[in-house]
């Protein structure tokens, strides 16, 4: 190679690397930061066609979360004789003066846990025991196991009551009372 | 081409060196100088600088642009003809190679150029189609030493064009112009040498390069003794050549009675001999034969403007010479001057290695610095391309930005929140749906049992309890015979009421056992009841949102 073909290939070689050094310092960043921006300004696009078409559908978002509440409220409402003792005594107790029924014991027992079991949900279980005539006693099964409460009996056992002329039966049951948690997971406000 | 009246033409040779320019007017010769025809060739360029820088001061031509017309000890030039089928590079290859053959300086040494002379027409398998190419070569010292020479005094060379090209290429673009059916032979009679070229429309049957132009006639007549025995000197003899021409055998010439043809013929009968002969011997082998009585001879150049010397070169050769009378040429016209802007001879211009390398390093550079600025426009273009996209979308963005939500509700937030809530009811729904999704109706099945027992039977004991098989009821009791239905019958008939039953699924009679009592004998039995666990109306019913809010 000759010294000017070698001067000639440096003096490329040079302006070939000033031309890249322009493109890579400057013109590059640039363009990179032109992209970065462009996205962001799609994606701000994109939601703001979402927030509108949101807004679109307020009043039935609206409703959609009142009527959950109201279902909410109304699992928490049947909830409380599994988180308040003395309302599900005073239930019990009502029931079985409504009834008829003499409530001689009530008294808590452990449960183990079960599949599909959510900690959040409460589960109280009770053994009750008492006398009653017959017909009050299905009368108060049939207030227990009624289709508000959130209560289900687990075992039944009703014997006559021996050494009584009248018709009274004792019984002995389970019952299992529920709360079951329907609050949302609160989330953070958007910006 | 040169352009008249910008640029100059330098014509150089042993002994003479002529400075012309163009001029609206023609050609005009502003300086000239003679000298002896056998000298060093470095003694040449010496005295060609000498004349040169005082010209140059004379005239105030200092950088002007001069196109050097010269004859070199070592200049060749040579034409050569090839297959039209190899192609421009490769006929130019092998007219190079088939020069280097007749050189005596390495191919380190040499300056070599080509041009193209002509592409002859496929005529057949008579004259298939050619390529004739020129091609002039001479030393890099010797050329490299007259360039240095011309620069030196303060002229910049544009080009150096060997004499012999200049003839035979002025002799080719007399043929080319001619454009006539029949077969022209073009002798173009140059300063320093003749170019012989034939050929018609289709193009050149021959050409070649004669070493003898005026110079050599001029060289010959200079050693003419005048009236005082001295030679007469090449100024004189080239005035006397142009002003009476060549003298026939019969008398001098009539306008200057001492030019006798006794004295002034045996000097230039060997230059006029070489030519005929050369000259003949050219047409003899060169033309085909039927073309010979046809062919006719016109001499143009310099020498055509000495009177008589066509005719002499007609009647050597015995070809019909075509040729308009002798003018009165200026003295630019006795050179080869006209033919440098007639020709555009400037192609097949030489310039030393050191030169050359030097502008093909300034063309480089230059097309660098071109291409260097390109990229930097293109760049510059990108780049505010960039700049102006990037703050397009940096101004959107604020805009975008800067768009206030409407207090009060946020639409995503309620969004979010509905499908919080719905999702967190309906997550409570399925687990309660799980658990206490469906019940036994204790309080039905208390009541069918106390339906189904017929009198004289007595249930000891009802226990309801869940397994893994399902919900369970077993009851136990006694049976007694009455009004003569046996005990037995009244258990059948209490377990057939309750296999009736929809709410128990299936009714298996246990064990039973007969009892003797004080009174009456008993049959206690029990019967254990498979049952239907019912789904809690409650706990299916839907929402009450609205489903498609909710969805």
């Amino acid at each position: 190679m000759t010294s000017f073909s070698r001067a000639v290939a440096v003096e490329i070689v040079i302006a070939v690397a000033i031309c890249g050094m322009l493109y890579l310092f400057l013109i590059e960043p640039m363009q990179r930061r032109g992209l970065a921006l462009r996205s962001q300004l799609d994606a701000m696009v994109a939601e703001a066609g979402e927030i509108s078409a949101l807004t679109d559908e307020l009043p039935k978002l609206t409703g959609a979360v009142r009527a959950a509440e109201r279902d909410a409220e109304r699992f928490s409402s049947q909830g409380r004789l599994a988180r308040d003792e003395e309302i599900m005594f005073d239930s019990m107790m009502g029931l079985a003066k409504q009834t008829g029924a003499v409530i001689e014991q009530i008294a808590p027992l452990s449960v183990t846990a079960t599949n599909g079991w959510d900690e959040r949900d409460l589960r109280r279980r009770y053994a009750v025991s008492g006398t009653a005539s017959y017909a009050s006693l299905v009368r108060m099964m049939n207030d227990l196991s009624g289709e508000d409460a959130l209560a289900r009996v687990g075992a039944l056992r009703v014997t006559p009551s021996f050494g009584s002329e009248s018709e009274e039966v004792s019984f002995q049951l389970t019952l299992d009372v529920f709360a079951f948690d329907a609050t949302p997971i609160e989330s953070e406000p958007s910006s | 081409m040169p352009r008249i009246g910008k640029e100059l033409v330098l014509e150089v040779s042993a002994s003479r060196c002529v400075l012309l320019r163009g001029g609206t007017g023609g050609l005009e010769e502003l300086r000239r100088a003679g000298g002896a025809a056998e000298r060093a060739w470095t003694d040449v360029v010496e005295w060609v600088l000498e004349q040169l820088t005082q010209w140059a001061t004379e005239l105030s031509l200092e950088g002007a642009p001069v196109h050097v017309v010269y004859q070199g000890p070592e200049t060749a030039v040579g034409a050569f003809e090839c297959p039209a089928t190899l192609g421009e590079s490769q006929a130019n290859a092998a007219a190079r190679l088939a020069l280097e053959d007749t050189l005596s300086y390495s191919d380190q040494q040499r300056c070599i150029s080509t041009a193209v002379l002509s592409n002859d027409e496929d005529c057949g398998e008579a004259r298939p189609a050619r390529r004739r190419t020129v091609v002039v070569a001479d030393c890099d010292a010797s050329l490299a030493s007259l360039f240095e020479a011309v620069q030196n005094a303060g002229l910049t060379v544009r080009s150096m064009i060997p004499a012999p090209a200049v003839s035979l290429l002025a002799a080719s673009d007399v043929v080319q112009r001619s454009a006539g059916d029949g077969l022209t032979v073009s002798m173009w009679i140059g300063a320093e040498s003749t170019g012989l070229v034939a050929g018609d429309r289709h193009g050149l049957v021959f050409a070649r390069m004669i070493p003898v132009g005026v110079e050599s006639l001029v060289e010959a007549l200079a050693g003419l003794r005048g009236d005082g025995g001295d030679a007469i000197g090449r100024r004189v003899a080239r005035d006397s050549l142009f002003h009476n021409g060549i003298p026939s055998h019969e008398g001098g010439a009539e306008s200057d009675p001492q030019f006798d043809a006794r004295a002034v013929l045996p000097l230039l009968q060997p230059v006029l001999q070489r030519l005929i002969v050369e000259t003949k011997q050219s047409v003899r082998f060169g033309l085909p034969t039927e073309a010979k009585d046809q062919a006719t001879l016109r001499v143009s150049g310099p020498g055509s403007l000495i009177s008589g010397l066509a005719r002499l070169i007609g009647d050597g050769t015995g070809i019909a010479i075509e040729q308009a009378p002798p003018a009165e040429g200026s003295a630019a016209a006795r050179g080869d001057a006209p033919a440098v802007y007639a020709c555009g001879v400037e192609t097949l211009g030489l310039l030393p290695r050191s030169t050359e390398a030097h502008r093909s390093t300034r063309r480089t550079r230059r097309a660098l610095a071109l291409g260097a600025a390109l990229a930097g426009a293109v760049l510059t273009v990108e780049g505010v391309a960039a700049w102006m996209q990037l703050k397009h979308t940096s101004r959107t963005l604020d805009m975008y930005s800067s768009i206030q939500v409407a207090p009060g509700v946020n639409a995503r937030d309620m969004r979010d929140r509905a499908v919080a809530v719905t999702n967190a009811v309906e997550m409570a729904r399925t687990r309660q749906r799980a658990f206490i999704g469906s019940t036994v109706p204790h309080a039905d099945l208390l009541f069918v049992l106390a339906e189904a027992t017929p009198p004289g039977m007595e249930l000891t004991e009802v226990v309801y309890a869940e397994s893994e098989t399902g919900p369970h009821l077993m009851v136990r009791g006694m049976a007694k015979e009455v009004d003569g239905v046996a005990a037995a019958d009244r258990v059948r008939s209490f377990t057939r009421m309750l296999g009736d039953c929809p709410l128990i699924v299936e009714t298996h009679l246990g064990e039973t056992r007969r009892t003797e009592g004080e009174t009456e004998a008993f049959l206690s039995f029990i019967v254990t009841l498979d049952l239907l666990a019912l789904p809690r109306a409650s706990v299916y019913a839907e929402s009450t949102a609205d489903p498609e809010a909710q969805r």
